[in-house]
Parts: structure tokens; sequence; C-alpha cells
């Protein structure tokens, strides 16, 4: 899984016989899309339309992207189709609202809805959040299975479920020293894993 | 140094290299191994580790991510299959809505299937139960057990964790337990919080409070074990029977305001009271109130850096939609939704998004009740309103207070003659006797019918004129029939039997008026 032998996702997903780079991106920006998208306050029946509107938007148009050379220039591009299909969503909401609205005869602030206020670079900064989460995850699903179970759980219990090394210990039947070292150990590996997908995944050339 | 490590094998000395080396993961496994000894004995070392491998908030959010995601991926399957074959009556037997809300379990045709399928997500879900194992003198089967408890049956799941059903052998009793969501228990925040606030709900003893015998935090995932009330939820109740009558209404509210103000007393907002954390005990007319704090435990768990709500916000208070500090007056706004709820069938402030219920909450007045029913009176409607008042200095300040008020107009309802209403609905009555729209409608309506019974006294003089001038003979029943009507038959009134009918006439446009109105009203869906 080195940058080397492995083209990038980019490049992957512009060959559109590529199905298999498809749904690796799928299953890496929907999660991720539907994070931001919660963290924007749209419900989650909401958030399936919009993401497939964004999705489609993609697989239509990425033949034609232009990357300009810079790193994450791939993710700002997403990002901007999401900004767009976004305000869109708000207004026809809005409008929704405002039809309600007009039956009870009752005016009300715009404020609430801040309907211009998400700009693209804010979404950009949320899609690299979540993507560094998402990305995280998938290396979680990928390591565990190269290691010894017991030193997967000595890593999870710690870490992810943030349980005392202690009582983990005990659970495990380990030392606490070997669950301090396979936590590490484990740590080491993700954190090696999410580096090079990264690196990879921001390629553009 | 080897003469020491020959000494005591478990000390050997500290080598700081090796663990930014295992930071790295550049030591072999030996090394590692040795390091993992020597980590056994030394604080300083498992501090370094420590300290390189410090957390920022940016991986705590990413471990709830994994955790979230992690506990999709297992139960997304589970849950579809739940939705599917979920029997609603097995599943909700007490606590029902309580729990369920979240994913509201639609109902679903009984199988064999579905029996095996709820089996098996029942049992993944449960997973982390200890084995039960069967004693010979054991004749019922368990699922498993929690600490001693043994468990018998899921009695529902939602946002916030399991309700079980569960037997007490030390006691020899039935009670339930409610479990945090071993996903959400990861959360340390979460985790303290659900058993700070249980053990404030503990200090709370009422008889229209579900108790809190005990809770365990040791356990992983913390529990509280509560009676087991036989019932159901007042939720439920209104699902299946719509508006109650007011004197059950009046009945229910005025013993969970008592158990209220009794948490009131100490201390303690309950922060999430709606229909759904109010059970009624069947056989008895008891109602209860639970789930006291266990919202903000729940917050600290799902709540998003953006501050998204997680349930429904119907039954808020506007303090709490725009997120201020709350007192137990909030509690009481709350409180006021549940009795509209009760005594319309449905909550005063829908909407189809979160966001615009939240904006009704803030701003809308709801319709008064007797848009919805014709058998309140102004005082109950005072109530509502002293209870729904948006600024907190002007809403009734105590929930003892309200349950007093209820019980009044409860007596005044069963016994009119001689229990007067409370003073205070009396005046609050005559100082805003309706709303301009309603004011308005009742006066177009009034207007309305008036000019249509003008309308129709012309015409009926038009057409008595006509009569008059036709045979008498040939119109005989009209005039002549049950009234005798010996008085006024001058040429301005029409004759007693036609003034009935105009009567009726009017009541019937009026009745569709009003029909029509209401259609108006009502938002579409």
């Amino acid at each position: 899984m080195s940058p080397d032998t492995r083209p990038s996702l980019l490049l992957r997903i512009r060959n559109a016989a590529d199905q298999l780079a498809w749904e690796e991106f799928l299953a890496t920006y929907e999660p991720t899309l539907r994070r931001v998208l919660r963290s924007k306050g749209v419900q989650s029946a909401d958030a399936d339309e919009l993401i497939q509107e964004v999705l489609l938007t993609v697989l239509r148009s990425i033949p034609t992207f232009q990357s300009n050379q810079r790193v994450g220039a791939f993710r700002r591009w997403i990002a901007t189709i999401l900004q767009t299909k976004l305000l869109d969503f708000r207004r026809r909401q809005k409008s929704r609202e405002d039809r309600h609205l007009k039956l009870a005869q009752r005016s009300h602030p715009d404020d609430l809805w801040q309907v211009d206020s998400t700009t693209i670079e804010d979404l950009d900064k949320d899609l690299d959040l979540q993507l560094e989460h998402q990305i995280f995850f998938q290396a979680t699903q990928a390591v565990r299975n190269m290691i010894h179970e017991t030193t997967w759980l000595a890593f999870w219990k710690t870490e992810i479920e943030q349980k005392d090394a202690m009582i983990v210990a005990a659970e495990l039947q380990l030392s606490v020293g070997q669950v301090y070292v396979s936590r590490s150990r484990v740590l080491a590996k993700l954190r090696k894993f999410v580096a090079e997908r990264r690196a990879n995944d921001e390629e553009v050339t | 140094m080897i003469r020491r490590l020959d000494l005591n094998p478990n000390i050997s000395p500290c080598n700081p290299k090796h663990v930014h080396q295992l930071v790295e993961d550049q030591l072999s496994d030996e090394q590692a191994d040795q390091l993992a000894q020597h980590l056994c004995h030394c604080d300083t070392c498992r501090h370094l580790l420590d300290s390189l491998q410090t957390t920022n908030d940016t991986w705590n959010e990413t471990c709830t991510v994994i955790l979230e995601e992690e506990h999709k991926q297992t139960s997304t399957q589970l849950t579809d299959v739940l939705l599917q074959h979920a029997e609603r009556p097995r599943l909700s037997p007490t606590f029902a809505r309580s729990v369920l809300e979240a994913p509201s379990l639609p109902k679903g045709e009984s199988s064999e299937t579905g029996d095996r399928f709820q089996k098996l997500a029942t049992e993944k879900m449960l997973s982390w139960l200890k084995p039960y194992e069967n004693e010979a003198d054991e004749t019922e089967e368990f699922l498993g057990k929690i600490d001693h408890y043994c468990i018998r049956r899921v009695l529902g799941h939602g946002g916030m964790g399991i309700v079980l059903d569960a037997w007490d052998p030390k006691l020899n009793r039935s009670i339930a337990i409610k479990t945090m969501h071993p996903h959400l228990a990861a959360n340390g925040s979460a985790r303290q919080r659900f058993v700070r606030e249980a053990r404030a709900a503990a200090a709370v003893v009422h008889a229209n409070v579900v108790a809190i015998h005990s809770v365990n935090e040791d356990h992983y995932p913390p529990y509280l074990v509560m009676p087991l009330i036989q019932g159901e939820t007042l939720q439920n109740r209104i699902d299946r029977e719509g508006q109650l009558d007011i004197e059950s209404a009046l009945r229910i509210m005025s013993q969970v305001a008592d158990g209220l103000a009794a948490a009131h007393a100490q201390g303690l907002i309950h922060r999430d009271i709606k229909p759904a954390n109010i059970l009624l005990e069947s056989g008895t007319d008891r109602a209860l109130l639970t789930d006291f704090g266990v919202v903000r435990a729940l917050n600290d768990a799902t709540m998003t850096a953006s501050g998204m709500i997680p349930g429904t916000p119907e039954f808020m208070s506007p303090e709490q939609a725009a997120g201020e500090i709350l007192d137990s007056r909030s509690d009481l706004f709350s409180l006021g939704s549940v009795l509209y709820t009760m005594l319309t069938g449905h909550s005063p402030f829908r909407s189809d998004s979160p966001l615009a219920i939240i904006r009704r909450v803030q701003q809308d007045t709801p319709k008064p009740l007797i848009h919805h029913r014709t058998d309140v009176d102004w005082a109950a409607q005072s109530l509502v309103d002293l209870m729904l008042c948006k600024a907190r200095d002007q809403r009734v300040n105590s929930a003892q207070q309200v349950g007093q008020w209820c019980r009044e107009l409860l007596a005044h309802r069963l016994h009119p003659s001689t229990v007067p209403l409370p003073a205070a609905l009396q005046t609050q009555t005559a100082r805003k006797p309706m709303g301009w729209s309603q004011l308005t409608i009742v006066l177009s309506v009034f207007l309305i019918g008036l000019a249509l019974s003008a309308g129709a006294l012309w015409w009926a003089e038009i057409d008595s004129s006509k009569q008059l001038a036709k045979p008498l003979n040939t119109t005989p029943s009209q005039s002549d029939s049950n009234e005798s009507a010996p008085s006024s038959t001058t040429t301005e009134a029409p004759s007693p039997s036609s003034a009935r009918e105009i009567e009726a006439e009017i009541e019937s446009i009026e009745r569709e008026l009003q029909l029509l109105e209401q259609q108006l009203l009502t938002p579409k869906p």
C-alpha cells in the first residue's frame, strides 16, 4: 500500500472502468460527507438525498476536473460541489418553510437559516477533519487483521474505549507493560497507514 | 547494571531511546517484550510514553467516530432486521416509547422468522452479558446476567441504552435495568454524567417518581436498577386513544407535577419532560416521572461540535432551545406542552424539521385548546397559557403550584357548585379572554351569521307574502302544527316555524364555517 505501487485514487476513479476505485471512493467519502452534513445540522433523510446529488455530480464531472497540482485540490473541488448543493437545499427548505409559515401569517428572522454563511473554506476544513477520522477508521479495519487479537484488544480498549490500562490488563490477562506496548505498536501502524493513504489520495499528478 | 538485572530480573534500567523507538514502531519483538517488562514497574517510562502519545481533541473525536462507525457496522444489519420484524407489544410492554423513541419500531406482523431474527438481534446486542448458568432448581430461562441480576428479556432500546426486564434473586423481585449503550459508555464524560445524574435522581423519593434502587458504575457498561412498572407510557396512551378526557389529563398532570416538585426541591432539573418519560401504571391511576438527567449524559456523548440536539425538540422550553442555562421553570414549560398534548392529542409545536420546531417553540403561540375540543373551560386554557409563557418570569413559578391548580380544577369540574375555580386562573381569564386571531374569527362568524340571517329573514318574508296570496288550505301544516302561536303574527316577524327553520339553517352554516376554518388552520402535511 505504498504510494508508488498504488496509483492515486483520483486517477483511478477517472477511469470509468475501474469499479473498485469508485467503490473505494464511496467507502471513504460517503460517511465523511454524512458527518460533515450532520455537523451542519442536516437531518439524516435530507443528508441521504444531498450525498446522492454530490456523488452524482462528482461522477459526472470527474473527467473535466482540472487539478491545479496543489495538495488537497481534489478535496476542495468536492467542497465546492458540496457547498453548491447545500445552498440549493437550504433555499428549497427555506421556501418550503416560508410557505408553511405564510399560512399562519407569521414573519420570522432569517438568522436561523444562515443561508449564505457556509463557505467553501469552512466545508473544506470540515471535509479534511472528517476524512482524517474516516481514514483512521479504515485503518483500524485494515490493521486489525494484520495483528494478534489480544494485541488489538489491548489497543482498542485503552485507546478507543479509554479504559484504564490496569483494568484492561486484568481483563486480557496481560501485564500492564504489555498493554502499553501493544497500544503503542498498534497506534504506530495506524498512523503509518493513515499517512500513506492521505499522501496517496491527495496526489494529483 | 548487569548485576542488578541479575539480582532482580523485573527491574531493568530505563532506556528512553527504546520508548521513542516503540512509538515509531522500530523495536524488534524481543526488544518490545523487554520494554513491556520494564514498563510494568517503571512509572517514569510509562509517563514518558504517555507524554509522547498525548491525545488532543481531534484524536478524541477520531476515537468517537471510530466507535460510531464500528457500532454502525455491527448493528446496521441487526437494526434493519429489528425494524422489519420487531413485534411492538413484545418490545415495549412497560417503558416502551421512553426507550424506543429514537428508532421507533414500526408494527410488523409477527412470524417465526421475525421471532428468530429478533432473538438473534437481541443476543447480538447483549453480547456483553455474562452467560447464565442454569441452576438445577431454576425453571425460568434467562438471557444472561449482569452482576447477580438475571436478565429475562429486552423491554426496549433506543438512543441512550437498553432497558431490560430482570430478576433480582437476592431480593426475590422483578426489576428493570437500564444500561448505557456500550458505545456511549465508552465516552468517559458521558459515563460519569450518567452515574452522577443517577445519583442525584436517586435522592428523589416520591410516589410519582420512578425510584432508583442502585447504580453500578464499575460495571461496563454502567447501569441503573429501577422497579419494574407494569403499564405503558403516556405517549403510548395518547398514540392509542388520542386526546384524553379532561379529568384524566388533570389527574395525571397533578401527579407528575407533584413528582417534579419533589425533584425540584432537591435542586434537580429534569430537562427532558415529555409524554414518553411519563409512565402510567396499569391497574392503578398512578403516573410516574422517569429518566431524570439522562438527557445530559446523552448530550455529552452525542453532541457534536456544532451543538446538534439529539432527539426531538418538541417538548423543549424556549430557553432550552436557545441553549441558555436552565432552571426549574424550563421543566414547567415542558410540562405545559405535555398538558397541551394530553388535551389535544398532539404536541403544541409541530413541524417537519427539528429546526422549524425550535423556531415554533421560541416564537409561536399554540392554537387555543377550544380549537381542538369544545369541553375545555377557560381556566384550563389559562393554566396552559401560564405554563407555556415564553418569558420565564411570567410563567407559573413552581411545579407545586401546577399540581395544586390541577387538583382545584378537577374538584371544580366534579362539583362546580361547591368548589370555586382557582382565583389566579380566573383573573388570567379576565385579563386575556381570547387571542386576537380567535376574536377575529368569532366576530367574523358572528357577522356572517348575522348577514345570512338577515338575508334569510328577508327571503322568508317574500316567501310568506307569496304564501299569503295563495289559498289558505294549500299550506295547512306549516302554520297549524305543534305551536299554537297566539301572539305576534305581524308582517315584520316570520311565523315561528319558519324562524326555527332559519335558526337551524344559521346553525348549520355556522357549523360549516367552523369546519372550513379548522381545515384552513390545520397545516397541510
